[in-house]
């Protein structure tokens, strides 16, 4: 069987798919999907094919996938590809899966021109110090390759957990109160939400799991509070663009319920802020909405950068300019250190 | 105009589905209006319906993201679940509701349901908000878990979801602050002990989801690493046979852990 060896799939669509994707953009379309790409053993003992064949048609099936979003105007995509609790795979396994990783990452690296050409930034997420030497560096030159890439971005979970993540974000927000950069008194969700791995991202609007299973596996826990969450039977390597349109669909059918649900939780925040008004803050009664108001008006629930924004007002109404101009300096010398730690591995390598 | 077509063609689908849901809707109200209700099992029967399950969550959740509470499923739940050998429950709304309700709504449906089921047969059901200590309970005893029925429910909002992590951060960053921990002390074992939601309860191996909504809208998200989800039908109030089937197709998921 040909394998579509690309990151950047160009396989076009039939008329009548294209018919129907231009159908549903004119409704909601999730700026931000999160797939669990799950079935890939299941089906190549199905298909009667070797594990390491399986594991390659799924990474197949997400080119095409990522192609789909693209045409859908979807600008950001995460995807599971591997747990850190897969380390207990039979090594064989593991061995295969870190081998295709080491070939569709060196990939990604000659498909540099396509990348650019798109504006594909893509991020790796997790605890990427688990990986083999070789791979880590791959993973951080694909991410300083493309770090100026701004038209869409493709989050990368590899050696992943949810959990991890967000301990490693309290760590590092506790390190900060340890050296100074910030006070405990700073701490709130959106600062802690800016030390995960997924920072600078909207939480997504859609979660897709494929081959029946109905539980998150420590996948994006704290991102996913309010998500539309769409369970398929079917295996990823059979994943078909129908298969995307329903859960769109059904994006599209819980989108009202869901903002509302988002917007109510900012709005409670704020009321409800644990962070301690100081003198000269916004009381949270000045955020508030009017009576007769609805929440989603107020917090422009039509966009789904909405609840980040509800977020910064959130902390802007209880924090002073000083904590604020901590929050900055801290989360800017994070990311200077962030990006500072590819670049060392990347230099160690050449 | 395509697009004005297009538009209207995919209004015109949300229509249908919304008619075709509505319309579902009202033929299965109708047949459960002429259709004889099952009886609920007498309790030995739907004890030993738990014993034979393949297995049994230690926590269940109750996600509630239906526009009009149940009492009485909620009773019922929690008193089947006591039934099966459950002995962790949590409530789940988002707003608060069940929380607000519990005086006035849930403890009088749970003790008119507990007389029915259990009669005579001790039954202890403490009610707990998030990671509160036990109150009195719905048969009035203290809660201390000496009958051979009991069961902890923890009533939960969505405060109890991130904002107990971020709490939780909160603490542990003064802790650092005032050098009584390091930093580098901090893990996801340890963090997890630090939550006060359902503190000290197990994972919930199971969250029953009530309504049509495709989100979990907070539900304790720390605790939801490896929870299946499964969606209750719309019947109000739940029937057992429905709670039971909910059990045992938990019973037949088989959980692989990464591996």
């Amino acid at each position: 069987m040909a394998v579509n060896m690309t990151w950047i799939s160009d396989k076009k669509l039939t008329w009548y798919e294209s018919v129907c994707m231009n159908v549903l953009k004119t409704g909601q379309v999730p700026r931000h999907v999160a797939f669990i790409m799950d079935g890939n053993r299941r089906y190549a003992k199905r298909n009667h094919i070797e594990k390491t064949e399986g594991h390659a048609r799924g990474f197949t099936k997400l080119s095409e996938t990522l192609k789909w979003c693209r045409d859908l105007g979807v600008t950001e995509v995460t995807v599971y590809a591997f747990s850190i609790e897969n380390f207990r795979r039979p090594q064989s396994e593991i061995d295969g899966i870190m081998n295709l990783a080491r070939e569709k990452f060196e990939l990604l690296l000659k498909e540099r021109d396509k990348l650019s050409e798109h504006g594909v930034c893509i991020r790796f997420i997790g605890d990427l110090s688990l990986l083999p030497a070789d791979i880590q560096r791959q993973t951080a030159e694909v991410m300083l390759m493309t770090r100026n890439n701004k038209a869409a971005r493709l989050n990368i979970a590899f050696s992943y957990t949810a959990r991890e993540e967000i301990s490693r974000a309290v760590r590092d927000v506790a390190a900060g109160v340890s050296d100074g950069h910030l006070w405990s008194s700073d701490v709130t969700e959106r600062l802690v939400e800016q030390c995960l791995y997924t920072r600078e991202s909207p939480r997504p609007d859609l979660l897709v799991r494929t081959s029946g299973e109905v539980r998150l596996s420590d996948f994006l826990l704290w991102q996913t509070t309010h998500t539309c969450i769409f369970f398929t039977e079917v295996l990823w390597p059979d994943f078909s663009i129908w298969h995307l349109f329903s859960a769109v669909f059904t994006y599209q059918r819980n989108y009202d319920v869901i903002q509302a649900a988002r917007a109510d939780r900012s709005l409670r925040r704020l009321q409800h802020s644990t962070d301690g008004l100081l003198p000269g803050t916004a009381r949270p009664s000045d955020s508030m909405t009017r009576p007769g108001d609805s929440a989603g008006e107020s917090l422009d629930s039509t966009d789904s950068d909405s609840e980040c924004a509800a977020d910064d007002r959130v902390d802007s109404a209880s924090q002073s300019a000083a904590a604020q101009k901590r929050v900055q300096s801290f989360l800017s010398h994070l990311d200077a250190a962030r990006w500072g730690r590819l670049e060392s591995l990347v230099a160690e390598g050449s | 105009m395509k697009q004005l077509l297009y538009s209207l063609l995919l209004k015109l689908l949300h229509l249908l589905f919304t008619c075709a849901e509505l319309v579902y809707g009202a033929v299965q109200r109708l047949m459960w209006q002429f259709s004889r209700v099952p009886v609920t099992p007498p309790l030995a029967d739907i004890c030993a319906n738990g014993q034979q399950l393949a297995k049994r969550p230690e926590h269940l959740g109750v996600i509630i993201v239906e526009k009009d509470i149940c009492w009485q499923t909620l009773a019922d739940i929690i008193l089947w679940s006591t039934a099966y050998g459950i002995h962790y429950v949590s409530l789940y709304d988002r707003s608060g509701r069940v929380r607000a309700g519990s005086e006035q709504q849930l403890r009088p449906h749970l003790e008119r349901r507990r007389r029915a089921l259990f009669g005579a047969v001790p039954c202890t059901v403490s009610l707990m908000e998030g990671g509160a200590e036990p109150g009195p309970t719905a048969n009035g005893h203290s809660g201390d878990g000496d009958g051979q029925y009991h069961v902890s429910v923890a009533l939960l909002w969505e405060p109890d979801g991130v904002g107990d992590m971020v709490a939780a951060a909160r603490r542990l960053c003064s802790e650092v602050a005032s050098g009584a921990r390091r930093a580098d002390s901090i893990d996801r074992h340890m963090f997890g002990d630090q939550l006060r939601a359902a503190a000290a309860w197990p994972d919930p191996a199971l969250a029953i989801k009530l309504g049509p909504v495709r989100a979990l809208l907070g539900y304790l998200p720390w605790q939801l690493r490896l929870t299946e989800v499964l969606d209750a039908p719309p019947r109000r109030p739940l029937l057992y046979r429905d709670f039971h089937r909910l059990l045992t197709a938990y019973g037949g998921i088989q959980q692989r852990m990464g591996t």
